[in-house]
C-alpha cells in the first residue's frame, strides 16, 4: 500500500491551500480563505509528524517488496517511491528526493512526509514573492527584444508550464584570511627642451586581512544546473524564515541529494576569490599594480540547509533543451536562448551594408 | 687656435677641390658643391654627387651645397647652424646678386645637421615647412649610414622644390591647414580596410553584443553580496618604497617659427634653416 502524502486542505471548506507570495498567506482555491502560515503550520504540525513515522517504515517495507519482486523497473524503481493521494486515492510515484508535489489527478497540492523530518528538516526558507502569472510575464518580456530569437521559439514555448520549486540549497558561512603581495609603481613624468623623462617610483605592497562571509549558497540539488541556480542569485535574506512546511503548497520542492561535504568546495572556492578581491581593492593611489604572491586560508564557521524559490521552465526545441530560472523572489530570470543563423547574417548585412556605403562616399568626396 | 688651424685644413681641402676646377660653380663660391672634411664619402661617392649638385644649382640659378665636418665647434662658439651660416658667409657662397643657395652641414662627432638658406629665391623656395620635408627626404638615409643615398635625396628633393618655386607654387603649408600641404593619396589598400573591413567589424560587435543578451546562464566567481560593509578586516597595509627609475625620451626637433603657418622664418642675417640630429 502507498504511503499516504499530506495535503494542505481548507479548515473552513476542505478545498486545496497554496501559499501565495504576494500576501504571504495560504489562500483556498475553492472558497478564498486566506490563512496565515502559522495557524495552518499549527493545524498540521501533529499530522505531519505522525505521517513521518509511517512513511518512514512504510518506505522500509516498499524497499523489501520491490527487491523480491520479480517485474521490476529496473534500476530506476530503486530511487521512486509510491505515495497516495488523500483527495483522490491516485497513486503517485515520484523521485526519492522529491518532497513536494500536486497529485497529477486531482491538482492538490501535496507534501510527502518525511523528507523534511528530523535530520532532513532545513533550516531556513526563502518564501515565493513572484507568482505564476508574475514568472510568465517576465518570460515574456524577457524574449521581446532579442534580435537573434527564432519566431517560432515563442510560439513552441509553452510557458504555462512554469512551475516553482522550492530548491535545496546549503548556505555556507565563515572567514577567509588572505595575506598578500604586490608589486606596484607610481609615474610621473616632465619635459625639457630637448626631453621627456618619466620617473618611476617602485613599491613593494603587502596587505593581509580577514573577510566574513554569510551564506554563500550552493545548491544541493544534483537535477539543478549549477549555472542557472549561481545566475539567479543573489537571494535577499532579510526575507529568510525558519523553515516550515506551509510556505510550500502550490509549489514543488526536492530534498538534498547533494551532501554538505560535496557542496562545499564551491563555496570555498568562491569565498577565495571574494577575499582576494577584497583585499586587493585596499591598494590604490598607484599606476599599476601586480599581485605576486597570495596565501588565503579559510575558516568554516557555520553550514544551513535552506530551501530557496525558483520559477522554471524547461523547454525542447529543434532537438535542444533550454532551460529558464527566475529567482522566484527577486524575479532575476536567466536562460540561454536559441540563436537564428538567418537572424544573425540578416542583421549582420542590415548594418553592415550602410556602413559601406557611407565609407565608400567618404573615401570619394574626399579623393 | 684650434679653430685658426681647422680653418687651414679646410682651405687645403678648398684647395684641392680647386684641382677639379670642371666643377667650379659659377657663384665664385670659395667652396666647392660638396665639401667633405671628414672623409665620409670615396671618391665615387665626390664623383656623382658634385655634377648632380652643380647641374641642380646652374639650371636654378640656386647654389645646393654639401659640406661635412668632424666637428662643427671646431670652427664656431656657436651651435651647428651657426657654423654653417659662418661658412656659407665666410666662403660667399650663393647663386647672383642675392646670393641663393641652401647649404647642409652635417657634423660627425655628435651627429648634428643644418640645413640653411640664404637669399630671396632660395628662402622663398625652402620655406619652413619645405626644409622639414626636405629633411625627412635624407635624415633616414643618415641614421641608417647610407651617406651617398641621404645626399642624392637633398639634392633631388631640392631640385624638385626649386623648380616648384619656379612655377609659383613653393612647397609650403595650405593656409589655415595647420596639417601637411597637400592630402596625402589613400592607398588602395587603405580603401579596402575603410569601406569593407571596418564596417564588418562595426557589425560584427554589434551582433555580438546582440548574441551575449541571448546567453545569461553564468557562474559567479566571487560571493562580495554575502560580504557586509563591515566584515573587511584589514590587519597588515605596507607600502615599502623600493627604488626609482629614469627613462628619457628625445623630444622631436621642432621647425622655427611659422612652420606650421606657413611661409619661411627669416633671421636677421638673411637665413633662414632648422638643425637636430641624425
Amino acid at each position: 500500500m502507498a504511503t499516504q502524502v499530506t495535503n494542505y486542505q481548507c479548515p473552513a471548506c476542505t478545498g486545496p491551500l497554496h501559499f501565495v507570495g504576494g500576501t504571504g498567506k495560504l489562500e483556498c482555491e475553492y472558497c478564498g480563505s486566506a490563512f496565515p502560515v502559522q495557524e495552518i503550520e499549527a493545524l498540521y504540525e501533529e499530522k505531519l509528524g505522525a505521517s513521518a513515522a509511517a512513511t518512514a517504515k512504510k518506505q522500509a517495507e516498499q524497499k523489501r517488496q520491490t527487491a523480491e519482486e520479480k517485474d521490476g523497473w529496473g534500476e530506476d524503481e530503486a530511487h521512486m517511491r509510491v505515495y497516495s493521494c488523500p483527495s483522490c486515492g491516485a497513486e503517485l510515484i515520484c523521485d526519492e528526493s522529491t518532497a513536494a508535489t500536486s497529485c497529477p489527478y486531482c491538482g492538490n497540492p501535496s507534501i510527502v512526509p518525511g523528507q523534511f523530518s528530523g535530520a532532513l528538516r532545513p533550516d531556513y526558507i526563502i518564501p515565493f514573492k513572484y507568482s505564476k502569472k508574475d514568472a510568465i510575464a517576465k518570460l515574456n518580456s524577457y524574449y521581446k527584444g532579442k534580435k537573434f530569437l527564432p519566431k517560432s521559439f515563442t510560439s513552441d514555448n509553452h510557458m504555462e508550464e512554469i512551475k516553482g520549486v522550492y530548491v535545496p540549497f546549503w548556505l555556507f558561512s565563515g572567514t577567509a584570511d588572505a595575506d598578500m603581495r604586490f608589486k606596484a609603481t607610481r609615474t610621473h613624468s616632465y619635459t625639457t627642451r630637448d626631453e621627456r623623462i618619466t620617473k618611476t617610483e617602485h613599491y613593494d605592497i603587502r596587505r593581509a586581512g580577514t573577510v566574513r562571509y554569510e551564506r554563500i549558497p550552493v545548491d544541493g540539488s544534483s537535477k539543478m544546473p549549477d549555472t542557472h541556480m549561481e545566475a539567479i542569485e543573489p537571494f535577499d535574506y532579510s526575507a529568510i524564515v525558519p523553515f516550515s512546511t506551509a510556505y510550500m503548497p502550490g509549489f514543488m520542492a526536492d530534498k538534498y541529494d547533494v551532501t554538505a561535504q560535496a557542496s562545499v568546495q564551491r563555496s570555498d572556492e568562491r569565498a577565495a576569490r571574494t577575499a582576494e578581491k577584497l583585499i586587493s581593492s585596499t591598494v590604490s593611489g598607484y599606476v599599476t599594480c601586480v599581485p605576486v604572491a597570495k596565501d588565503v586560508r579559510l575558516n568554516r564557521s557555520d553550514t544551513k540547509y535552506a530551501l530557496m524559490p525558483v520559477w522554471m521552465l524547461s523547454t525542447k526545441w529543434n532537438g535542444k533543451n533550454f532551460l529558464f530560472a527566475m529567482n522566484g523572489q527577486t524575479g532575476k530570470l536567466i536562460g540561454d536562448l536559441p540563436i537564428s543563423a538567418a537572424k544573425v547574417l540578416a542583421w549582420f548585412a542590415g548594418i553592415a551594408a550602410p556602413l559601406m556605403a557611407i565609407s565608400a562616399a567618404v573615401i570619394f568626396l574626399i579623393s | 687656435m684650434k679653430k685658426i688651424l681647422c680653418t687651414l685644413t679646410l682651405a687645403m681641402l678648398l684647395a684641392l677641390s680647386f684641382a677639379t676646377a670642371a666643377y667650379a660653380s659659377a657663384s665664385n663660391a670659395g667652396l666647392d658643391y660638396v665639401t667633405d672634411a671628414a672623409g665620409l664619402l670615396t671618391a665615387s661617392d665626390m664623383a656623382q654627387l658634385q655634377p648632380y649638385a652643380k647641374q641642380v644649382s646652374e639650371e636654378y640659378s640656386c647654389g645646393i651645397y654639401i659640406v661635412i665636418v668632424e666637428d662643427y665647434s671646431d670652427y664656431t662658439y656657436g651651435d651647428v647652424r651657426d657654423c654653417a651660416e659662418e661658412i656659407y658667409t665666410e666662403y660667399d657662397l650663393g647663386f647672383g646678386a642675392s646670393r641663393d643657395g641652401v647649404l647642409l652641414l652635417l657634423s660627425m662627432a655628435e651627429r648634428d645637421y643644418a640645413l640653411i638658406a640664404y637669399g630671396d629665391f632660395a628662402n622663398a623656395a625652402f620655406t619652413d615647412y619645405g626644409k622639414e620635408v626636405l629633411a625627412d627626404a635624407f635624415l633616414d638615409d643618415f641614421r641608417n649610414d647610407n651617406w651617398c643615398f641621404g645626399f642624392e635625396d637633398y639634392i633631388e628633393k631640392s631640385a624638385s622644390m626649386l623648380e616648384q618655386a619656379k612655377n609659383g607654387t613653393p612647397l609650403d603649408v595650405p593656409y589655415g591647414s595647420g596639417g601637411s600641404s597637400s592630402v596625402k593619396r589613400i592607398s588602395p589598400g587603405a580603401k579596402i580596410v575603410f569601406i569593407v573591413v571596418v564596417p564588418c567589424v562595426i557589425s560584427a560587435l554589434v551582433c555580438l553584443i546582440f548574441a551575449l543578451s541571448m546567453k545569461t546562464a553564468r557562474r559567479r566567481e566571487t560571493a562580495e553580496e554575502y560580504v557586509g560593509s563591515g566584515d573587511v578586516n584589514l590587519r597588515v597595509k605596507q607600502d615599502n618604497y623600493t627604488h626609482t627609475t629614469v627613462s628619457r625620451t628625445p623630444l622631436p626637433k621642432q621647425s622655427s617659427s611659422g612652420g606650421r603657418g606657413g611661409g619661411t622664418s627669416i633671421s636677421s642675417s638673411g637665413f633662414s634653416g632648422r638643425s637636430g640630429k641624425f
